[in-house]
């Protein structure tokens, strides 16, 4: 609820003012505004290419990172297989050696259980090696 | 000759999103809501060379907007919310720009109203543009569009995006605070 003072009809009066015919020449000033302000098309044309080259660019950027990141992660899977590989070649090897070294500090036992099982050494050799 | 002013929104804006009549509508658009864009700017800018800065910015971003404008609101409604958002982020910009705070921003609008020379009011009127300068920005807001422009609060609700129960809260407070500084001076 308004007081007394706040009905009083002179607060509501407009106190400010404004230079002698402000009001007649204000759309002139606002029209010439708005025509410079018009973008040209040739400008229009260059922001227009402007954004769709930074679009470019980034989107190049993005694909060019993930495919950096995808063959990073590839060599990394390929590097782990081949010292998986590497290992269990090695790990074959050595079980070969160990038979070899058996059969030359074992030959006549060896000898001796083939002819008692009458196989031919060989033709076991040829099989095996 | 169908006169001017006679023009309703709907055919200024038809008229606008016609190429060939386009600046003589946006001249009628300006004449017909030019002053009640100044007026609503300047109580909240006081200074009137920042308020004729806010008049053009507005009526250009109008310009820049109008063919894309829907009509779900009122032409008027549309160029109101506009002004509102031109004058209240130069006060923000000011506040940033010198690192006032709030209270400093009220002061020098309180000086400005004090050394500006197109204020015609007299000392009564200056006293109560004084204590509605210690308002907060939205309760001003809403006071001057209530109490002097005599808006509804449904269209002050279009203009400013706030609801019809926050506004008629806002309008309370205000009085009350009017009063208040009105008595303690």
């Amino acid at each position: 609820m308004l007081n007394n003072e706040l009905l009083n009809s002179e607060l509501k009066k407009n106190p400010f003012a404004v230079p002698d015919k402000y009001f007649d020449d204000l759309p002139s000033r606002v029209q010439d505004k708005c025509v410079t302000s018009k973008k040209s098309p040739v400008f229009g044309l260059i922001s227009k290419l402007a954004w769709s080259g930074g679009i470019i660019v980034l989107a190049l950027a993005l694909f060019l990172s993930y495919f950096n990141f995808t063959s990073m992660s590839l060599k990394k899977q390929n590097s782990e297989t081949l010292t998986v590989d590497k290992n269990t070649t090695d790990d074959t090897e050595k079980t070969a050696d160990s038979q070899r070294n058996y059969l030359k500090s074992n030959r006549d036992a060896v000898v001796d259980y083939l002819a008692l099982h009458n196989v031919n050494l060989n033709d076991y050799l040829a099989t095996r090696y | 000759m169908v006169k001017d002013n006679s023009y309703t929104d709907k055919e200024l804006i038809a008229m606008f999103r016609n190429p060939a009549q386009k600046s003589y509508a946006f001249n009628l658009i300006t004449r017909k809501y030019q002053e009640r864009v100044y007026w609503h700017i300047r109580k909240i800018v006081i200074s009137h060379d920042d308020t004729d800065d806010l008049v053009q910015n507005t009526f250009l971003k109008a310009w820049e907007g109008l063919d894309s404008f829907r009509e779900e609101s009122q032409l008027f409604t549309w160029l109101y919310r506009i002004a509102t958002n031109e004058a209240l982020t130069f006060l923000r910009k000011k506040r940033t720009k010198f690192f006032l705070p709030l209270v400093d921003v009220e002061n020098q609008l309180s000086n400005t109203l004090e050394s500006d020379a197109y204020f015609s009011g007299d000392e009564m009127q200056e006293k109560f543009q004084k204590a509605l300068l210690r308002l907060p920005e939205k309760q001003r807001l809403v006071f001057n569009m209530k109490y002097f422009d005599e808006m509804k609060y449904e269209e002050i609700s279009a203009a400013v995006g706030t609801s019809v129960g926050a506004l008629k809260a806002s309008y309370h407070h205000a009085v009350e605070k009017i009063e208040k500084f009105l008595q303690e001076d």
